[in-house]
């Protein structure tokens, strides 16, 4: 999904990068309020975990490959400032020292891997925690984690169909291609999302008690605290 | 604290069987959007030249060279998370006492 430089657009570069830019300005300032000197260990085996993730190319469909993004796990679990931060740090260092994504194209990586794919999962997971009272965790993590790669998707496919006439073809063709595509991976990483959450609840409940996502989510998953989980009070 | 860093060791252990599976087993990549680019001959070319493209190191073509580069650079992303994490919260502790 990491979109090379020349298959955009002047126009579609320059928007990609002013709304890439709000989003990190305003993780900047609001990650002092989510980050925390304990969570920094945290945040940095995270961001090396999901970066060699990604190496990992799964078979999907017709011959074509795709890897998990990881970035419902880091929006979930660092909060979405902090995971956003974490996720430009990713595509930032693939990019320059990989050539993995373009640099005019990194505004549009990140808004597509970084916002729609580490924000707007953190958004479905804390709204479905909410309506549920906390008895859907491993609902919410999945859906957050499929819906945060399909919208990615789509969000590429978007950008590379605007940039018409630089990338040939349109929006009617790019975004089916890259949504079905990115379904099926989807569909893997909210189960790989839901797994891990599940997992820390079980096994190391020590570092779940360090997520600000769960630190202000400790009311309603009150339901959970069976399975180990305390809930440190920030 | 010491179960945190415990898991954090090895939590860096896991990434690192994950490089070894992506250099090994699951390394092929074939994109939808390098397919579809290729089928179109769109040629993506990127205007910084990467130190090390496809994730191998210029002029060392075999498969444990690539593996220890991605090693390193697992080892090298965690240590610059670390730094920018520990960077705010810096921040982040002077503005709480300011």
């Amino acid at each position: 999904m990491h979109i090379p430089d020349g298959f955009l657009s002047p126009e579609i570069i320059l928007v990609t990068y002013v709304i890439t830019a709000i989003f990190w300005a305003v993780s900047f300032r609001r990650v002092k309020f989510e980050l925390d000197e304990k969570m920094v260990p945290l945040m940095a085996l995270l961001t090396a975990l999901f970066f060699a993730a990604q190496m990992m190319n799964y078979p999907v469909v017709g011959g074509t490959t795709a890897h998990l993004l990881g970035g419902a796990s880091l929006g979930i679990l660092l909060g979405p400032s902090t995971g956003l931060i974490s996720m430009t740090i990713i595509l930032l260092l693939q990019c320059l020292l990989f050539g993995d994504g373009g640099i005019t194209a990194l505004g549009a990586n990140v808004l597509n891997m970084g916002v729609a794919g580490v924000i707007i999962p953190y958004i479905l997971f804390v709204f479905i925690i909410r309506a549920t009272k906390g008895k859907r965790l491993f609902l919410a993590a999945f859906v957050g984690g499929f819906l945060g790669d399909v919208l990615a998707a789509v969000l590429a496919g978007l950008e590379l169909g605007l940039s018409v006439p630089t990338f040939l073809y349109g929006i009617s063709i790019s975004v089916p291609a890259m949504a079905t595509h990115h379904s099926i991976i989807g569909i893997a990483e909210g189960l790989v999302t839901g797994a891990l959450l599940k997992l820390l609840i079980s096994s190391k409940p020590e570092m779940l008690s360090l997520s600000p996502t769960f630190k202000s989510l400790s009311l309603e998953l009150k339901t959970v605290k069976e399975g180990g989980l305390t809930i440190e009070k920030s | 604290m010491k179960n945190l860093d415990r898991s954090v060791f090895y939590g860096l252990i896991i990434a690192l069987v994950f490089v070894v599976i992506g250099t090994f087993f699951l390394y092929e990549s074939n994109e939808t959007l390098d397919v579809v680019a290729e089928h179109l001959g769109v040629v993506g070319e990127n205007i910084i030249a990467a130190p090390f493209p496809e994730y191998t190191i210029p002029g060392f073509d075999n498969v444990w060279a690539s593996l220890a580069l991605g090693m390193i650079s697992t080892i090298i992303i965690f240590a610059v998370a670390y730094g920018i994490g520990k960077l705010i919260a810096k921040i982040r502790t002077k503005s709480v006492t300011s």
